[in-house]
């Protein structure tokens, strides 16, 4: 049964969505773009390996290619959702920052 | 008898022990940091493996590759420069603190240039080098992505 890519992606972004949580809208669009690129290529090298134009070899070659090529993408997510909880925090901090200051009645922030 | 009592702490009131502690605490975590800073030279480093990789796919789009046990000189040395340049990245990328992410993703990369040379090997027909040269596309822009949102601080703009 030939792969559906859509599919493919579907189930690859309801995971990815359900492993950030919260975190999700701020990777979405670029995560999606990347992952649904992804499995275009996994469909396209199914495609080839059942008209036989690509050996089992390069079938789990590219495969191994594409999945590398996925954690890659999901770790800089990843990454950038730690960026966004870091600026998250230190916006919070800059915002008490004045407060702290005139009340301690010198500069400490 | 009355006890003496010694009260050490009689100059500080409930309300300055608590600005103290608020004060010590706000201080101690004024701007944090949860991942390591932008580097300009893991930057570099790796467009520069990116533009090495698009040269050599560009080459291998015009004439593909047929099945072979051995690797030509060219595509030896393609793979060795590269393997360089990614050890010495790996090691950049360890020497500074929380850059675990940056790191996990070098190795991956280190890992499908190891598996590109496997698949040389292989063969790799014109019409195929496409989705290996997407895979290395999205692998390097990934990394890339990454180092430019610690620069700017933030995840891209949607």
């Amino acid at each position: 049964m030939a792969i559906d890519p859509e599919a493919l992606l579907n189930q690859m972004v309801t995971a990815a969505a359900a492993a950030f949580k919260g975190k999700w809208p701020d990777v979405k669009d670029y995560a999606t773009s990347e992952l649904n690129k992804i499995a275009q290529d996994i469909a396209f090298i199914e495609a080839q390996r059942l008209t036989g134009a690509m050996t089992e070899e390069q079938a789990k070659l590219q495969l191994h290619l594409q999945t590398n090529a996925s954690k890659i993408v999901l770790l800089a997510a990843h990454g950038m959702t730690i960026l966004a909880v870091e600026a998250a925090i230190n916006a919070a901090l800059s915002v008490v920052k004045d407060t702290v200051n005139k009340a301690l009645g010198f500069v400490i922030l | 008898m009355k006890i003496a009592t010694t009260r050490p702490f009689a100059g500080f009131r409930p309300i300055r022990c608590l600005a103290l502690a608020l004060t010590l605490a706000l201080t101690a975590c004024t701007s944090v940091t949860y991942i390591s800073e932008y580097d300009e030279g893991l930057d570099r480093g790796v467009t520069a493996v990116q533009v090495a990789t698009e040269s050599f796919f560009t080459q291998l789009e015009h004439t593909g590759r047929p099945p072979s046990p051995t690797l030509s000189k060219d595509e030896q040395a393609f793979l060795d420069q590269v393997a360089v340049a990614l050890t010495v990245l790996q090691t950049r990328a360890a020497a500074l603190p929380k850059n675990e992410i940056t790191s996990a993703q070098l190795a991956l990369l280190k890992d499908s240039f190891s598996t590109l040379g496997e698949l040389l090997k292989a063969g790799a027909p014109r019409d195929q080098v496409q989705t290996i040269r997407n895979a290395f596309n999205a692998s390097t822009g990934a990394i890339l992505k990454l180092e430019l949102a610690k620069k700017r601080g933030g995840p891209p703009a949607a």
